[in-house]
């Protein structure tokens, strides 16, 4: 009998089915994207698309869990040491690699749930609201390493995006003034502090909402739609601003017509069936 | 700026079948088979405008492909489901018609 | 072809409670939810609730035979949001029972009375009909206007606090 997943039978019965027929979409695979997918991995996850268009360096090697050192020699495609990492751990899993996630919407359009673990804040926006077009929950994670009077500060936060829940921008997030920042260096965001163990904090509570999605443990999990990490005092607690959306519904993500694919057409999935252009009607 | 329809017939009689897509409380226009001039050379590509501030840029002109030869620092993104690339070129005014803005997009191609 | 069906489990919630309000003469309520559509995978279809649209009071016709019969202005309404916006349409009613629905006879039958008349508006999208029941739901979907309708063969619920992702079968 496999024991693999004992431990975690308080999941459910059916739990090792349910998590062997997920499919996460992991965009971004360094400092957080690399612990989620480690996790997933561990917990029984069936499959995966994981998403980066960059190749390890020396850099990456202080956070990046999976990667060696004769992976920044060999100057190796980050999508491909994270899959090899994935398939150690669980060698059942369908793992399905891409490059810039922009280009493979028609992978991450079929996950159950995308977890974003990116750098630029444009990044951010566009996976969101793709993911509120394909009405798949998107899981958002960020740190930082800031300059204080007395020192450096870590902070970071998740952010989950659900269908007609608050957004990143209800968050505060995502700003018209951030956004605006980042274009103005042509979208350039890397380049930033990043360590290990905050990521990994951040990283556990991702899994931890994707898995409470797909198998709640609980009738009254919480699932707090923000939560703010102080990395100096090792504390995580509910967004501060969550008190103030209680009653608030999204304004962000209102009105009709945002939803699938405006450009789908039954022509193009059954070319057989010769179909009527709108125009035309 | 809200589209009107007369705004948007000016550009349907330069791009037949432009269309208003919304997404997220933007409305683009969306050109399919836009021609654009690039010095002696015409390319024939989809495009999509949006007429209003989109991440620090007061409007933008988003294309199916890059145009290397022109413009600077092109960035590739994912709007209604599909892969767009654009290129830095701000300060086009949202108080512009839409033929305006497209044409002042345009301009910088050339 | 693999088809779903996705829905925000907040616009389900919506639909019930919509579709639990009393009639002045039907015995039952219906509407239709406006969906966007997509490929799903290999050669499969998405479709994506959006918005629901309950046929209104005065659009029922007194009909004691059946539960529900709209009128023409309710297909007209009806209608007329699919030619306005880019979405598939599908019929919305409900059996007052737990477990997987299934359509009657009189379902089908007068069903394929009127979903076809969806293609005349929005012919590049499929079109159906669903049926909820207090916990579960079904649903068929014409890929053109003048093909037998297909099952759609999964539904998915999103939303926290639904068990599991998949909480309809």
């Amino acid at each position: 009998m496999n024991t693999r997943h004992s431990r975690q039978s308080f999941l459910g019965d059916n739990s090792v089915e349910v998590l062997t027929q997920s499919r996460v979409g992991i965009i971004g695979l360094c400092g957080g994207g690399s612990h989620v997918c480690q996790q997933l991995a561990h917990i029984g996850i069936g499959q995966f698309v994981a998403a980066d268009f960059d190749h390890v360096e020396d850099l990456n090697l202080n956070r990046m869990v999976g990667s060696c050192p004769a992976d920044a020699e060999l100057h190796r495609p980050k999508n491909e040491v994270i899959k090899d990492l994935i398939l150690r751990i669980n060698p059942n899993a369908t793992v399905e690699i891409a490059g810039r996630w922009q280009e493979s919407g028609h992978l991450l359009r079929t996950c159950d749930i995308v977890i974003g673990c990116v750098d630029s804040f444009t990044a951010r926006d566009e996976l969101e609201k793709f993911c509120r077009r394909f009405l798949s929950p998107y899981i958002d994670i960020g740190m930082d390493v800031h300059q204080v009077s007395n020192g450096y500060g870590i902070s970071g936060q998740v952010a989950l995006s659900m269908p007609g829940g608050h957004c990143l921008w209800c968050h505060g997030i995502l700003t018209e003034d951030r956004l605006a920042q980042e274009q103005q260096k042509y979208g350039a965001a890397g380049g930033k502090p990043q360590v290990i163990w905050p990521n990994g904090v951040l990283a556990s509570i991702a899994v931890g909402h994707a898995v409470s999605l797909l198998l709640p443990w609980n009738t009254d999990l919480p699932l707090p739609s923000l939560i703010e990490y102080d990395g100096n005092r090792h504390i995580t607690r509910p967004g501060a601003r969550l008190q103030f959306l209680k009653d608030a519904p999204c304004p962000h993500y209102i009105g009709e017509g945002s939803v699938g694919d405006p450009f789908f057409s039954m022509a193009a999935l059954t070319p057989s069936c010769p179909v009527v252009p709108d125009e035309q009607t | 700026m809200s589209l009107d329809q007369k705004q948007l017939a000016e550009v349907a009689a330069l791009v037949p079948g432009a269309r208003v897509m919304p997404d997220a409380g933007i409305d683009y226009i969306f050109l399919p088979g836009l021609k654009v001039a690039v010095g002696q050379e015409e390319r024939v590509l989809d495009a999509l405008l949006c007429p209003v501030q989109h991440g620090g840029y007061t409007t933008r002109l988003f294309l199916a492909e890059s145009i290397p030869q022109r413009g600077q620092n092109w960035t590739m993104h994912n709007i209604l489901s599909r892969v767009w690339h654009t290129w830095s070129w701000n300060n086009v005014p949202a108080s512009l018609s839409p033929m305006q803005i497209l044409s002042a997009h345009l301009r910088a191609l050339r | 072809m693999k088809i779903t069906f996705k829905i925000p489990q907040g616009l389900l919630t919506d639909m019930h409670r919509d579709l639990s309000r009393p009639h002045e003469y039907a015995a039952e309520r219906v509407g239709f939810i406006a969906c966007g559509a997509s490929a799903f995978g290999a050669g499969g279809l998405q479709f994506l609730g959006d918005s629901y649209h309950p046929v209104a009071d005065r659009h029922y016709a007194d009909d004691p035979r059946v539960g529900a019969m709209m009128n023409s202005d309710a297909i007209r309404s009806a209608l007329e949001i699919a030619y306005n916006r880019n979405v598939a349409m599908f019929h919305v009613h409900r059996h007052e029972h737990y477990g997987k629905p299934g359509f009657s006879r009189v379902d089908r039958r007068e069903s394929a009375r009127f979903v076809p008349d969806f293609f005349k508006v929005r012919p590049s999208l499929p079109h159906g009909v669903l049926v909820l029941s207090h916990d579960s739901m079904a649903g068929l979907c014409w890929l053109a206007r003048d093909k037998h309708p297909v099952e759609i063969q999964e539904f998915v619920v999103v939303g926290p606090q639904v068990p599991g992702l998949r909480a309809i079968a």
